[in-house]
């Protein structure tokens, strides 16, 4: 009941910020239930895979993924995933755990930047033939784009992927950025698209996973519940909830966590902090 | 354009069935863990080291990005896009080799 809750809450905050649930679930069972990192990992793809199927149902209906992009990525996500899933199987817990702790502090510091500058590029370049488009509600307007650099996207979502399968969360912190600011994808477009991607990276991760005996169906369970209707609520009050102000908690919270995760890994001993 | 409709729509109905079928199951088996009747109903079949229920859920789970993929590449090489279609190919065939990992 607590682990369903817990994933419940990470579901709503995930789809809120757009991060996907293992970045809250991975650090709350190993801090909160004392469940080891590596079976807290291989649940996370778990809650990830079911995170990234309830979203692209969303995305896809609304015709923003774009399915050719993610085809042509998901194959240097799935190299990135294998090696990052192998790696974190020979990576000791506390090694892991402070690694996870200075990704999550680095992401924390990322949103904060991004809120401050608003680095999103939503400038559309139209050079090759192969011209794409979408339909953006907001605006009421269908959006043209072409993908640029496509080999260099390939070859950068390797990063994205190790990153996926090293730590048991979706790598969209990787990929948004490759397809926006490097292949010059609409913010929408690429976040879209990297939640249809990690559904396959995170299925890497989990089959890895669940070889070495790394995944318990009892702790699944209620993550997967938790999770998808914690992201169907989460995407239902995205519309009414100020996400600076939220953005601006999330960033400390998060910070807080990250330092929780490193101090685990380094074994020092805190009172009730 | 048509061919794009035609690979969303098969995707989305892939998904949304399969992920309809796993939340149903799950929240069977989290009622069934709760009333205490899963050791009556479910735990005496097992396979891979799961309750039946448990591994229907999983298993079912795990399909998701597999049709996905499949569909993916049927589309593909119906509208002769062969670099999308290989790369599809290949990341298919590398989950399938890591499912056979499993089996065997």
């Amino acid at each position: 009941m607590y682990i369903l809750s817990t994933s419940f809450i990470a579901g709503i905050i995930g789809s809120l910020l757009g991060l996907g649930g293992g970045i809250i679930l991975v650090p709350a069972l190993t801090i909160l239930f004392n469940i080891p990192i590596h079976e807290a990992i291989g649940v996370s793809f778990i809650g990830v895979l079911v995170n990234s199927s309830s979203s692209s149902l969303v995305y896809i209906k609304n015709r923003i993924t774009d399915i050719k992009l993610s085809s042509i990525l998901e194959l240097g996500a799935v190299i990135g995933s294998i090696i990052g899933a192998y790696a974190a199987l020979l990576i000791d817990s506390n090694i892991l755990s402070v690694i996870f702790g200075l990704v999550l502090g680095y992401i924390a510091i990322d949103m904060y930047r991004k809120l401050k500058k608003n680095l999103e590029n939503n400038n559309i370049e139209t050079k090759s033939d192969d011209e794409r488009e979408y339909f953006d509600q907001s605006t009421n307007e269908t959006i043209r784009y072409s993908v640029i650099r496509e080999k260099e996207g390939v070859i950068l979502s390797i990063a994205g992927g190790i990153f996926a399968g090293l730590l048991g969360l979706g790598g969209g912190a990787i990929f948004v950025p490759i397809m926006n600011r490097i292949m010059k994808v609409p913010i929408k477009v690429a976040i879209a698209t990297s939640s249809f991607m990690i559904g396959v990276t995170s299925l890497v991760g989990a089959l890895i996973f669940f070889n070495n005996g790394l995944i318990d169906v009892a702790i699944a369970s209620p993550i997967i519940l938790g999770i998808f209707f914690g992201a169907q609520i989460g995407s239902r009050i995205n519309k009414v909830i100020d996400k600076r102000i939220l953005t601006n908690i999330f960033c400390l919270v998060l910070i807080y966590i990250a330092v929780r995760m490193m101090i685990n890994g380094l074994e020092i001993e805190v009172l009730s902090l | 354009m048509n061919e794009n409709n035609k690979l969303e729509k098969l995707t989305l109905t892939v998904i949304k069935t399969i992920l309809m079928a796993v939340i149903s199951l799950t929240i069977i088996s989290v009622i069934l863990e709760i009333s205490f009747s899963q050791d009556i109903l479910v735990n005496s079949i097992g396979i891979a080291g799961m309750n039946l229920l448990g591994f229907a859920i999983i298993f079912l789970l795990f399909m998701i990005p597999v049709s996905r993929s499949t569909i993916m590449i049927i589309e593909f090489s119906k509208s002769d896009n062969q670099i999308n279609g290989l790369s599809e190919v290949v990341v298919l065939g590398i989950i399938l080799v890591l499912v056979a990992r499993i089996i065997t």
